[in-house]
């Protein structure tokens, strides 16, 4: 099972370390790059993550939802 | 229903409706339709240059919700082989119509009415009743959802025995 993570994990994820997002527009490659990669790039990833962190959030509490509800029982006793 | 919980199988759920309702904003409204991108009210896609940069920033909205559908299909994985979760169809099809819904209520109060870094249909001269539908939408996919996750709360067999 660990291999199997381990394979899925670098398939996917190689294809995105070595390759260039915009490397189909010779023309206007250099444009995009910078429009891109520039200093809104972990602003605009950020926003970009958010809802999806929060509905994420939401999905793991309510996955230990039992769990957390017992805690929140213990410390009110 | 003793020592029995639905909450694994509800979360797996809506983790993965809210994946696969990104799936469908992503590939329905910035693909097919073209109404807008990631970035359309910021950087609006009116020319080659622009249009790449918004189609890169959707590409990893499309890695990310990729990443919480699998999740999603993890989580289910663990909830199927828990004693304790009843194997519950209507429970867990509730549980993907409330993620959708989930989906189209965060993502449209932030990046539609808060932020605005695009609006449902860009090009249309005014955008908020698209905006509101989008809401409305994703609220009245919270209530469907609610009512079969409500209808499946006698299902008591857990998926070992079910199999």
């Amino acid at each position: 099972m660990k291999r199997f993570r381990k394979f899925v994990a670098t398939v996917f994820v190689l294809p995105l370390i070595f390759s260039s997002a915009v490397s189909a527009c010779p023309l206007c490659r250099a444009q995009v790059e910078s429009e891109i990669y520039n200093r809104n790039f972990l602003n605009n990833f950020f926003i970009m993550l958010l809802p999806i962190i929060i509905i994420t959030a939401i999905g793991f509490g309510l996955y230990h939802a039992d769990k957390i509800s017992e805690r929140l029982k213990g410390r009110i006793k | 229903m003793a020592n029995m919980t639905r909450s694994p199988l509800i979360a797996a759920g809506v983790l993965m409706g809210a994946g696969l309702g990104g799936f469908v904003d992503g590939i329905v409204l910035h693909q097919i339709l073209q109404w807008h991108n990631m970035l359309s009210a910021r950087m609006p896609p009116n020319d080659l240059a622009a249009a790449k940069v918004n189609m890169f920033w959707d590409g990893l909205f499309h890695a990310a919700v990729w990443v919480m559908t699998a999740i999603g299909l993890g989580v289910l994985w663990r909830a199927g082989a828990r004693r304790d979760v009843p194997w519950s169809g209507k429970t867990f099809t509730g549980a993907l119509i409330i993620g959708w819904g989930l989906f189209n209520l965060i993502e449209g109060i932030i990046d539609h009415q808060i932020l605005g870094i695009h609006h449902v249909n860009e090009y249309a001269e005014n955008k908020l009743p698209w905006d509101l539908a989008f809401l409305a939408s994703g609220i009245a996919f919270l209530l469907v959802g609610w009512m079969l996750i409500r209808s499946g709360r006698n299902d008591d067999v857990p998926r070992a025995a079910v199999t």
